[in-house]
């Protein structure tokens, strides 16, 4: 045995014994799926070729040359391999899509074994059949026995000698045969791809279609072609195809396995059947280069010496940890580092996960990735709906309308019973007459996984069969959890980062709505020389429910308003908002006073709801006469202090707006002379607090402007608000503020 | 605020304590006249002897209370009225439209008369 036949022989075995772990491997982990067992027993035969022929060359140089290879038994029993070709037509029926459990007849499919199985004991019995015809001859002698046996022998030679030529055309024979199951398989499988949706599937279905069909093919040229037409092909080419074709095919099988978890091998396994390989390739490396090395020492010393066993029994030990790390290493790194590998696909997903927002964009993640990596089928989310305030079943692909969930659905309260990821068939005792189990059986639902946040149900996740057609595993259902929970946390952040969205819209509205109402208020007051008029105003809010309006009129005389509406903040402003526009539309239309405030307060009474109101004061100064007519609809006095000092309350009017549609305002009148002022005010003056929960009250407001009746009114409104910020420094403040000093500068 | 309520000869007695603002307080009010009104007592006092303070939407909570008692021919009375309130009352001029007694006693006594 040279050289090249020694390694050719090593390859071989490898192939053939890595093959057939392989095939162990599949059918031990998961026996009972017929798409494991069927590759299992394929890749068996395949496996059995290259060990038949490595076999073969090992014992064929120690044969005689009266009995040549051909004619062993060992090789006859290579026709055993040939069962490869019907379990691969078999194989073709069950992936990638299983065809046999639909068919009636399915039991009939070991049929296609017959004409194999027959080759075989074909070969086995006949191969010399000059022994058994001459096993005949001897009946053939006088007599009785040899009357009957006679014919009988005659017909059994005849049917031996059929045989015999059978025999002869056998091996075109069987590889037409071959030929034919080859192609049909090849025909079903890539028909079989079409019918495939999930990419994950497509991928390694693709990778083990092209595999085969490589493998196959080129079986084909190097073997069964030259057979049918007794062609002659250098018996080294032939090996190099062979060995190409079944590392193509073999390794596309495995790769699909540990790379894309085709039969569903679990990630151990998957390990163990890497750590196989690439200590068979290590160990077959020794094994060449210790026989060569040792061949080389033998030749050079001419004995055999142990010196290369011990050096490389020490070597070993030396390097084995580091090299075994190293290897370890480039494992992880090349396959289990991946996409089916769970700890790296929560960790891909969690990383995406932070910095999406958008609930339909973390749907498509979670479907991206159960589909991708455990291979789920479909997936379909049943989430509570804020806008609906009901649960929904949102639309997908094949279903596309929403289906509003009641919320109480049965199946829907026994998810909400559920703590971790379930099979449907657990909750059997939740179905009966629910509308959510009606359309769970219509799409196929297996898993459930609840979504809880505390104790409240988000929502769940509906989980199809998985597209490989295999059952999910505690370790998918354990992952399966943990994605749960993630997602559960990634919508309620999402649902956070929608609200704080909408509160910065509604700030962004209400300082829009601060500023309509800045824009409201008079940009300067009437003056003239005869009198001079300070207002402010500043919502304890950004908007508040306070104003002060000055309405001009056709005889020269204008209106001052200033209103305060019960509460604060939007309400308030918008019922302000409404008055001021009413009050401006009464006095524009020379509406009497009394009569004004009568019809504002019949629009209000009808417009709002009884425990809102308005106090407001309206008065009307006539500067050519110094008319003060007003009428007082409940708002805190305005206070009328005279040059020398003297005061009085202007009270006269009716009770507030908005609350009693009857209410009547009587007007009154007084007469301004010079330096006289006029100072109104809100309740958020009079009510600021100081810390002993003491308020300024009126008395410190009108103690504050009899002394200060001299000075400008933009000094009083000056003073007077750094008085009550000195007494309550609550900020912001309590209530809305708003105040107007008029003060008579000439008299007649 | 803390609501205490009683009976005395059909009249229904209300004793808000502390102060009287806005939300909580305006349902509870709110729904406790409901109750009254719905158990066929139309005649209810509140005593304000304990109120500390009232702001304008506590107003509206009183305000709504009468309108409601007087939408179903009852009526709202007030006793014990003093101080802030009797100004509040005073300033925005609802003490023309709420009845208000001294005490409790005079405020039954006035639904008999």
């Amino acid at each position: 045995m040279d050289f090249l036949q020694s390694i050719i022989t090593a390859i071989y075995f490898a192939f053939g014994g890595g093959l057939l772990f392989l095939a162990y491997t599949i059918i031990k982990t998961r026996f009972a799926n017929r798409l494991n067992r069927i590759t299992g027993i394929m890749i068996f035969f395949a496996g059995l070729g290259p060990i038949f022929i490595a076999l073969g060359s090992i014992i064929s140089p120690n044969v005689s040359s009266d009995a040549p290879f051909e004619s062993s038994l060992i090789h006859n029993l290579l026709y055993i391999w040939e069962l490869f070709f019907p379990s691969f037509l078999l194989f073709s029926w069950v992936f990638p899509v299983d065809r046999l459990s639909m068919r009636k007849f399915w039991r009939l499919r070991y049929l296609i074994f017959l004409p194999h199985i027959f080759h075989i004991l074909l070969v086995i019995a006949f191969r010399n059949p000059e022994k058994l015809l001459n096993f005949l001859d001897v009946g053939s002698g006088e007599g009785f026995v040899s009357l009957i046996l006679g014919p009988i022998s005659y017909l059994l030679k005849f049917i031996i000698l059929g045989f015999s030529l059978l025999l002869h055309s056998q091996e075109t024979l069987f590889a037409t045969i071959n030929l034919i199951y080859a192609l049909t398989a090849a025909y079903f499988i890539i028909r079989g791809r079409k019918l495939v949706a999930n990419i994950l599937l497509r991928n390694q279905i693709s990778i083990i279609i092209w595999g085969i069909l490589i493998a196959i093919g080129l079986y084909i040229i190097a073997f069964l072609i030259p057979e049918m037409f007794s062609m002659e092909i250098p018996a080294l080419l032939q090996t190099v195809i062979l060995i190409v074709a079944l590392l193509a095919g073999g390794s596309s099988i495995g790769w699909s396995i540990i790379k894309y978890q085709f039969l569903d091998i679990s990630l151990i396994v998957r390990q163990s059947l890497v750590y196989t390989i690439s200590s068979g390739i290590l160990v077959g490396l020794y094994i060449l280069i210790f026989g060569q090395i040792d061949e080389i020492i033998t030749a050079t010393f001419g004995s055999k010496t142990n010196i290369v066993n011990i050096a490389f029994i020490i070597l070993a030990l030396v390097l084995f940890q580091p090299i075994n790390s190293q290897l370890d290493n480039l494992i992880q790194k090349l396959f289990l580092k991946n996409r089916t590998d769970y700890r790296n696909i929560m960790e891909i997903l969690s990383r995406r996960l932070i910095s999406v927002f958008e609930p339909d964009q973390i749907r498509a993640m979670i479907e991206k990735t159960l589909t991708s990596t455990l291979l789920v089928e479909k997936i379909y989310f049943i989430l509570f709906d804020d806008t609906l305030n009901e649960y929904a079943l949102l639309p997908s692909h094949d279903y596309p309308k929403k289906l509003v969930i009641s919320r109480d659905d049965l199946l829907l309260g026994g998810v909400g019973q559920l703590e971790a990821p379930s099979v449907i068939a657990r909750l059997a005792e939740y179905r009966e007459g629910s509308r959510l189990s009606e359309e769970m059986d219509k799409r196929h639902i297996e898993l459930i996984l609840p979504l809880k946040d505390a104790n409240h149900l988000l929502g769940f996740l509906a989980l199809t069969q998985k597209a490989s057609g295999f059952r999910y595993s505690a370790e998918d259902i354990t992952m399966l959890g943990v994605i749960s929970n993630q997602l559960v946390t990634v919508l309620t952040n999402s649902r956070l980062y929608a609200d704080s969205l909408e509160k910065q819209r509604l700030d962004e509205e209400i300082s829009m709505a601060r500023q309509i109402q800045l824009d409201l208020l008079p940009k300067c007051p009437p003056h003239s020389e005869l009198f001079n008029i300070c207002a402010y105003s500043l919502p304890s809010r950004t908007i508040g429910g306070d104003f002060y309006d000055f309405i001009p009129k056709n005889d020269g005389a204008f209106g001052i308003v200033i209103a305060d509406a019960s509460g604060k903040g939007m309400p308030a402003a918008l019922l302000v908002t409404q008055i001021q526009a009413m009050m401006r539309s009464e006095v524009g239309n020379n509406m009497e006073i009394s009569k004004a405030l009568y019809n504002v307060n019949r629009h209000v009474v009808a417009t709002t709801s009884a425990e809102r109101f308005v106090t407001l004061f309206y008065g009307e100064f006539n500067p050519a006469t110094l008319d003060f007519n007003y009428a007082n609809a409940g708002h805190n006095y305005p206070i009328l202090v005279r040059a020398d000092g003297s005061h009085e309350l202007l009270t006269k009017g009716g009770i507030l707006l908005g609350a009693f549609p009857e209410a009547k305002y009587d007007k009154e009148s007084v007469k301004l002379l010079k330096d006289d002022l006029i100072f109104f005010y809100t309740d958020g003056l009079s009510e600021a607090q100081n810390q002993k929960d003491e308020e300024f009250g009126e008395k410190r407001i009108l103690e504050y402007i009899v002394k200060n009746r001299e000075r400008t009114p933009a000094d009083i409104v000056e003073g007077i608000l750094a008085d009550v910020r000195r007494f309550d420094q609550t900020e912001p403040p309590r209530d809305d503020t708003t105040l107007v000093i008029m003060k008579i500068t000439q008299g007649f | 605020m803390k609501l205490s309520s009683s009976e005395k000869n059909g009249v229904a007695i209300l004793e808000p304590k502390g102060k009287i603002m806005g939300g909580p307080d305006a349902t509870i009010l709110h729904d406790k006249l409901h109750e009254f009104i719905e158990n066929g007592i139309r005649k209810v006092v509140i005593d304000m002897g304990q109120v500390e303070w009232m702001n304008s939407t506590g107003l509206g909570i009183l305000i709504s209370g009468l309108t409601t008692l007087r939408n179903n021919q009852g009526e709202l009375k007030l006793a014990n009225v003093t101080g802030k309130i009797q100004s509040l009352l005073t300033i925005t001029k609802l003490i023309t439209v709420f009845e208000a007694f001294d005490s409790v006693e005079d405020a039954v006594k006035s639904f008999k008369a």
